[in-house]
């Protein structure tokens, strides 16, 4: 009998012991969660962090790239709108009244014009441009900048109706535009410029191409973010970082088409 | 002295031991905390009458009080995970778990178990009801958004020793017979010592749960 009894008393222990393993390993399992919870709370905070210092730098290089591009602006075309109409009026002959009033008329039409490109500019000296008006016409009003110079033809190309990406998306978008433009501007020896929005019901894609000269992106660097090429690693970094699919493909001698797609906000 | 002897068995002095803590530790600021005051002592004067009617009257049965304060016990520990902020959704799910174990327990007092023996049906239902309380307090805990550190959370070591307890007490009272019968004819307290290393749990998970209370409620006062 006792012996029966040892085997039972044996069994209840190990039954309780086991059951007390099994709240040992549920504490285990929770702690363990938990501090899982923890890391990717934290991993998730520093990405917040990451992200507004991310857009803050893009603020800060878009506002620098607009002062530039207001600076050429000015020197290059109402500089010399203002100084053509300088000129006009110290050439203007008083004694012969039909070529003076020509002249005037000439002068008078050229400072319009240079007021109205002032107020067009004064326009872009709002840090929040690209909030207020919005991705499409801001990309717009850029293209009309670089079309103003007389030296590129650009086409803004648009494809079903216009939704906010939210303001942080368009100007991280509209920071990529203008990287893009830059480097065609720059590197691209190209006359054409190109930009297509498309407003899809569950993608947003933008497609920005060029008639330039192309390059080898093996040796820039684009096919490998990790690699060379600062401004393409830049700008695939800033898409990553909303979300955004990047692509760039150059041929020689047929131009370069770089692309991003965008799942559309719920 | 042999009398007093078994009045101080571990198990009630670790519950002395719990007491002594709730009052140091458990001001009035800590809100329905100051509950376990009240029912530690409960147990005390419970567990007093229990060896005095046994030792000193020499009664042969005090399994009703025990009964009444497990009931009470149970009840309080469920219902107080209902002021713990992970469980605010789940308070209709506590009370029903509470309807539950106070019917089954009335149900068995008055029909089945009675009076005159120790009910430990009801009990081995309250631990399993305190178990899946307990279960699902850490799991609401994992799905809350923001990162809580448990291991400084009073209902994190509460749940921690009731579930403990629960768990290794619900195979004590399924098998409570055979434990006696072994002690009757091997005097090894087989029982005995399971049940004081399951309570030594309990009530240090409860002293480590009062300090947290306390200093969690420092700052602001607490539900």
């Amino acid at each position: 009998m006792p012996q029966q009894e040892y085997a039972i008393v044996t069994g209840i222990v190990i039954t309780i012991i086991v059951f007390l393993l099994a709240g040992f390993f549920i504490l285990v399992l929770v702690a363990y969660i938990n501090q899982r919870k923890k890391k990717h709370i934290e991993e998730k905070k520093t990405m917040q962090l990451n992200f507004q210092q991310e857009l803050l730098r893009t603020q800060l290089e878009i506002q620098e790239q607009t002062l530039k591009n207001i600076s050429q602006e000015i020197h290059d075309n109402i500089g010399q709108v203002l100084s053509l109409a300088k000129l006009n009026l110290a050439t203007a002959d008083l004694n012969k009244m039909e070529v003076l009033q020509q002249k005037i008329e000439d002068s008078r039409k050229l400072v319009a014009k240079a007021i109205q490109d002032l107020r067009d500019l004064s326009k872009r000296l709002n840090t929040d441009y690209v909030s207020d008006m919005g991705l499409a016409r801001s990309i717009e009003y850029e293209l009309e900048l670089i079309q103003k110079t007389g030296y590129f033809e650009t086409d803004l190309r648009m494809e079903g109706n216009v939704y906010s990406l939210g303001s942080q998306k368009e100007l991280i978008l509209f920071r990529i535009v203008q990287e893009v433009i830059s480097n065609i501007i720059k590197h691209a020896r190209a006359n054409l410029i190109v930009v297509e929005l498309s407003y899809g019901p569950e993608l947003f894609s933008m497609r920005l191409f060029d008639n330039g000269q192309g390059f080898d992106l093996g040796i820039v660097g684009g096919k490998q973010p990790s690699g060379g090429g600062l401004g393409i690693k830049n700008m695939h970094n800033r898409a990553q970082l909303i979300g955004a699919q990047f692509s760039m493909t150059s041929t020689n001698q047929k131009g370069t088409v770089v692309d991003v797609r965008l799942p559309r906000p719920t | 002295m042999d009398k007093l002897f078994d009045l101080f068995k571990p198990t009630v002095i670790a519950e002395w031991a719990t007491f002594i803590a709730a009052l140091c530790l458990l001001p009035s600021r800590v809100g329905v905390w100051r509950l376990f005051m009240l029912l530690l002592l409960a147990t005390i004067v419970v567990e007093t009458i229990g060896w005095y009617s046994t030792y000193i009257r020499k009664l042969n049965n005090n399994s009703w009080i025990f009964n009444l304060l497990m009931m009470i016990c149970t009840v309080s520990w469920i219902w107080i995970f209902r002021f713990a902020e992970p469980m605010a959704k789940a308070s209709k799910l506590l009370q029903l778990l509470i309807a539950v174990f106070v019917c089954f327990g009335i149900g068995n007092l008055l029909f089945f178990q009675g009076f005159r023996i120790y009910n430990w049906y009801t009990d081995a239902l309250g631990d399993v009801l305190i178990a899946v309380v307990c279960c699902y307090f850490f799991y609401v805990c994992l799905q809350e958004e923001e990162f809580r550190d448990l291991f400084r959370y009073e209902y994190f070591w509460l749940a921690n020793g009731l579930l403990f307890s629960s768990l290794g007490s619900v195979v004590l009272y399924i098998f409570i017979d055979a434990l006696y019968a072994f002690k009757k004819h091997t005097q090894i307290y087989a029982y005995d010592y399971i049940n004081f290393g399951l309570n030594f749990i309990l009530y240090g998970s409860m002293i480590i749960a009062f300090i947290c209370r306390n200093r969690n409620t420092r700052s602001s006062p607490g539900s």
